[in-house]
């Protein structure tokens, strides 16, 4: 009993630390990243943000990819994803990531990655270079993998993702 | 051919889908049109704050501008608020940065805000500007409103909104507010270069509180260096502050120029005196203007004389549609030398009511802009004001309707079109 005492008490501590008020939850962005098994991909993404909190604020993140290849441009697969911001500190070793002031934020993302013969796998994702603005998250050389129970079966990297937060 | 039809049937959906949601509807059907209120009723239905200014210091020469500014921060020992649309440094302007980085050096907190666009200044300044970034360096908590850059390109529509205002607060003491920017243009005399426009010096208790309320709650919701209200004290109100009048602060989701407009254009009985800068008007804009007229109302505008060719053949696009109103439409003498661009923004009604502030008379400042206006209710002043005007007329000459019609060229749409967004 003391031990989920002392858990509800150590999340309520943590959720009552004054967390940066982001005036938007939701919001839209493009990324281009590239993928072992693809030549080049450019991708739609939306997210939304559950809940601000000083550590580990999770949201949710949808991202459709476009592929480019001989043929043309296709389909590239579909993500589901969870992400949680490790923690929110004041940018100053990239300040040219924007002209404003910006967050460093990394993320993780897991969750489920369809490829375009809708094959089921599961994704990780980490983000280590995100940072933030109140209406705008931009993320940088994002390495990930899709993996199922046989192992590996594609990696790749978001070079750049820009999102745009407006809801 | 599909390919133009398919951005033809784009361009025309984003010109409906940003016309439809005009908030000048107020302008033809709203408090403003209601005849049994007066102006002080409607400001109030409005939820426009009635407030007491001391009667304002008008500059019109930049570099006038420049001292007294200089003048008033030297004073701070609390906190200076910066906020403008074109922000840049050049040799005319640079006492004013160095004063700003001394001053937060000694700490004294120093806000310096300007638009996304300075960059893209198009103006004379575009020759002279150096950026702020300095600024940062001495501790100035420098932001930049909405920036234009290709991975921001996400935000689509979101990139038409802008940051117009142009206000100064020193310790919640001294405030300016009016047209000019810190640029080279306006930071010059108009002889040496700069443009005609006008700048109001003011004491105002209450504007100063309106305006730290909302500018903390603008910060907070741009800026992830947040700030407390708290940091921000506004003295007592001080025995000059005397004049009434009304404060509007348009920004974010809170669209409320429009309806000030409304209800002091729609409230004349004699007299409406206007210098709208860019005269971009929307239907309801226009209605507004013809049912003063229908009502008796005297309603004249002066247009400024642009010297750059594109941009005056787009506006002179717009005046058809004012002209058929029946308004007196005065144009600027043109002039094969450099002119220097009247920039200034001002309603004078029945002579009592005197507006000024960043807004431009047009669709853009009404729905696009973040805008700060003042609407002080006082003769004495308003004759002040109707005096510079009259002077301003001295190089004017009436637009008749078949002349306005000439102007009116197909090829000059396309400018007409992108300043009525985006002038």
């Amino acid at each position: 009993m003391k031990k989920y005492i002392l858990i509800l008490l150590i999340l309520v501590i943590t959720f009552s630390l004054a967390a940066y008020d982001f005036p938007y939850d939701s919001g839209f962005g493009f990324e281009f990243s590239g993928k072992s098994d693809s030549t080049q991909l450019v991708g739609i993404s939306t997210y939304h943000k559950i809940m601000d909190c000083p550590f580990f604020s999770p949201g949710v993140e949808i991202n459709v990819d476009l592929s480019a290849s001989s043929k043309g441009i296709k389909f590239g697969g579909v993500r589901f994803l969870a992400m949680f911001d490790l923690f929110y500190l004041e940018n100053k070793l990239f300040p040219s990531i924007s002209i404003n002031p910006t967050l460093w934020s990394p993320s993780i993302k897991v969750g489920f990655f369809w490829n375009d013969e809708f094959y089921p796998n599961f994704t990780l994702e980490v983000a280590a270079f995100r940072f933030l603005e109140k209406d705008f998250v931009y993320e940088w050389f994002s390495p990930f993998v899709n993996f199922n129970e046989d192992g590996i079966n594609s990696w790749g990297l978001t070079f750049c993702r820009f999102t745009y937060m407006c809801l | 051919m599909k390919k133009l039809r398919v951005f033809i049937f784009i361009l025309a959906s984003m010109v409906l889908f940003l016309t439809g949601c005009s908030t000048t509807g107020e302008m033809v059907d709203g408090i403003g049109i209601n005849n049994d209120l007066s102006i002080s009723e409607k400001m109030e239905d409005y939820g426009i704050p009635s407030v007491k200014i001391s009667k304002p210091d008008v500059y019109y020469d930049g570099s006038f501008w420049v001292d007294r500014l200089c003048e008033e921060f030297e004073k701070a020992d609390d906190y200076i608020v910066c906020l403008m649309f074109l922000g840049s440094e050049c040799d005319e302007n640079q006492k004013i940065f160095d004063i700003l980085k001394e001053k937060s050096e000694s700490g004294v907190d120093v806000f310096f805000i300007t638009d996304g666009t300075g960059a893209f200044d198009m103006t004379e300044s575009r020759y002279h500007l150096r950026p702020v970034d300095s600024l940062k360096e001495s501790g100035v908590h420098v932001f930049v409103y909405n920036p234009f850059s290709v991975n921001r390109l996400s935000s689509g529509i979101g990139l038409f909104q802008r940051e117009h205002r142009k206000f100064f607060v020193v310790d919640g003491k001294t405030l300016f507010i009016g047209g000019m920017n810190i640029n080279y243009i306006s930071t010059s005399s108009p002889s040496v270069g700069g443009q005609r426009d006008a700048m109001y010096c003011f004491h105002s208790s209450d504007v100063a509180s309106l305006i730290m309320d909302d500018f903390v709650d603008y910060w907070n919701h741009e800026c992830i260096d947040e700030v407390e209200r708290s940091s921000f004290e506004i003295p007592n109100r001080s025995s000059c502050e005397t004049l009434n009048a009304w404060f509007v602060d348009q920004y974010g989701t809170n669209l409320n120029i429009a309806k000030a407009y409304s209800v002091l254009i729609n409230s004349a009985e004699k007299e409406v005196l206007s210098l709208p800068f860019l005269p971009y008007f929307d239907k309801n804009m226009l209605e507004m203007v013809s049912n003063a007229i229908n009502r008796d109302v005297y309603y004249e505008m002066i247009i400024p004389f642009d010297s750059r060719i594109s941009q005056r053949n787009s506006t002179y696009y717009a005046l058809l549609r004012i002209v058929e109103t029946g308004a007196n439409v005065l144009i600027e003498n043109s002039s094969d030398e450099m002119v220097p661009l009247l920039h200034e923004k001002l309603l004078v009604v029945d002579s009592r009511y005197t507006l000024f502030g960043s807004s431009n008379f047009n669709y853009r400042s009404m729905n696009l802009s973040n805008e700060m206006i003042v609407i002080v209710d006082d003769i004495e002043f308003a004759q002040q004001v109707k005096d510079h005007y009259q002077e301003l007329k001295q190089t004017t000459h009436l637009l008749d309707l078949e002349t306005a019609n000439n102007y009116q060229k197909l090829k000059y749409l396309p400018g007409f079109i992108f300043c009525f967004f985006g002038g």
